[in-house]
């Protein structure tokens, strides 16, 4: 077996780190999606209650985008941020 | 990242404090609100004409939103709101003059979040009074206490990490791109880089106008919500 840089050894590391930390997309993703499903469905019974469903939707919205922004930190962290 | 070394250095009764890009950025910003304001309101008629018209509605949308979201008792909650979202939505569409907006450097969207969090809290102890603020702990039962002091703890993070988070996203994504296409013109060995002048155009409006506003409408909702509901323990 060859010798390896370990400093090479460890961004590579990183980088798929930061890859399996983007995979928070997928969960904020399904939530941000049943959310807006659902949201639609409440307009067409009850258009006349949209702001209130409007705002409703954005702050869950904004709730369940958190988890994919704290993926997404991570993942700047590892790769803008050298620790090494 | 680039923007982490100070500019220079104030000295003042011998403490040294250094100045970031950010804070020289936010100086602009509002320097530019300090000459819009006195442009935009000098003297008001009765009968609103012209651009009296623009500042009425936005005042007017402005109390509307914290009347409808937080009820009337809280409407001297309105000018508050209202300069945190222009002074929001002047940082967040920072970007589009080619600078880095301030809010993707954490310091200022921790600052702001802070704020927030102050209300929030003081609020809190001006609607209940300090024993209610302190029972409100202990609110449903006592040993909820531990659970009820994390989440008011964790609201300033929330806060400030989606506003960061988002914004530093956009930014990344726009120099992602711009470098892209200005290998691509180099690859194609035009003089003039070409593609950077029109493909970016649809990815400032998504990232800097769309995104911008809508972190903006977030920070200020949330922190109305959490105004009312905390004060309502």
């Amino acid at each position: 077996m060859t010798t390896m840089d370990p400093k090479a050894f460890i961004l590579g590391l990183s980088a798929i780190g930061a890859g399996i930390a983007a995979l928070a997309g997928f969960g904020a993703g399904i939530g941000t999606g049943i959310a807006t499903g659902k949201a639609v469905e409440a307009v067409s019974r009850q258009p006349e209650a949209k702001n209130d469903i409007v705002s409703t939707l954005i702050i869950g919205s904004a709730f369940s985008e958190a988890t994919a922004i704290y993926g997404l930190l991570v993942a700047i962290l590892l790769i803008i941020v050298k620790l090494v | 990242m680039g923007s982490s070394e100070a500019i220079f250095t104030i000295r003042f009764l011998g403490i040294s404090i250094p100045i970031y890009y950010s804070v020289i950025a936010q100086w602009v910003i509002m320097a530019i609100i300090m000459i819009i304001v006195p442009v935009l309101t000098k003297n008001l008629k009765l009968v609103p004409t012209g651009r009296q018209v623009i500042v009425e509605t936005v005042v007017d949308k402005i109390n509307s939103l914290v009347k409808g979201n937080m009820g009337e008792e809280y409407k001297g909650f309105a000018p508050f709101f209202g300069t945190l979202i222009i002074y929001l939505l002047f940082m967040n569409l920072f970007g589009l003059t080619g600078f880095r907006p301030p809010t993707a450097d954490y310091s200022v969207a921790l600052g702001l979040a802070i704020i927030s969090f102050v209300i929030i809290q003081v609020n809190a102890i001006v609607h209940s009074g300090i024993l209610g603020y302190i029972k409100g702990y202990a609110k449903p039962f006592w040993f909820m206490l531990p659970l009820n002091i994390i989440e008011r703890l964790v609201v300033p993070v929330s806060l400030s990490l989606r506003l960061f988070g988002n914004i530093t996203a956009a930014v990344i994504m726009m120099e992602l791109l711009y470098e892209g296409l200005e290998f691509l013109s180099h690859v194609l060995h035009l003089k003039i880089p070409v593609f950077a002048a029109f493909i970016p155009i649809p990815f400032h409006i998504y990232f800097d106008l769309f995104d911008g506003t809508i972190q903006m409408f977030i920070f200020v909702m949330l922190t109305m919500i959490f105004i009312k509901t905390t004060s309502e323990h």
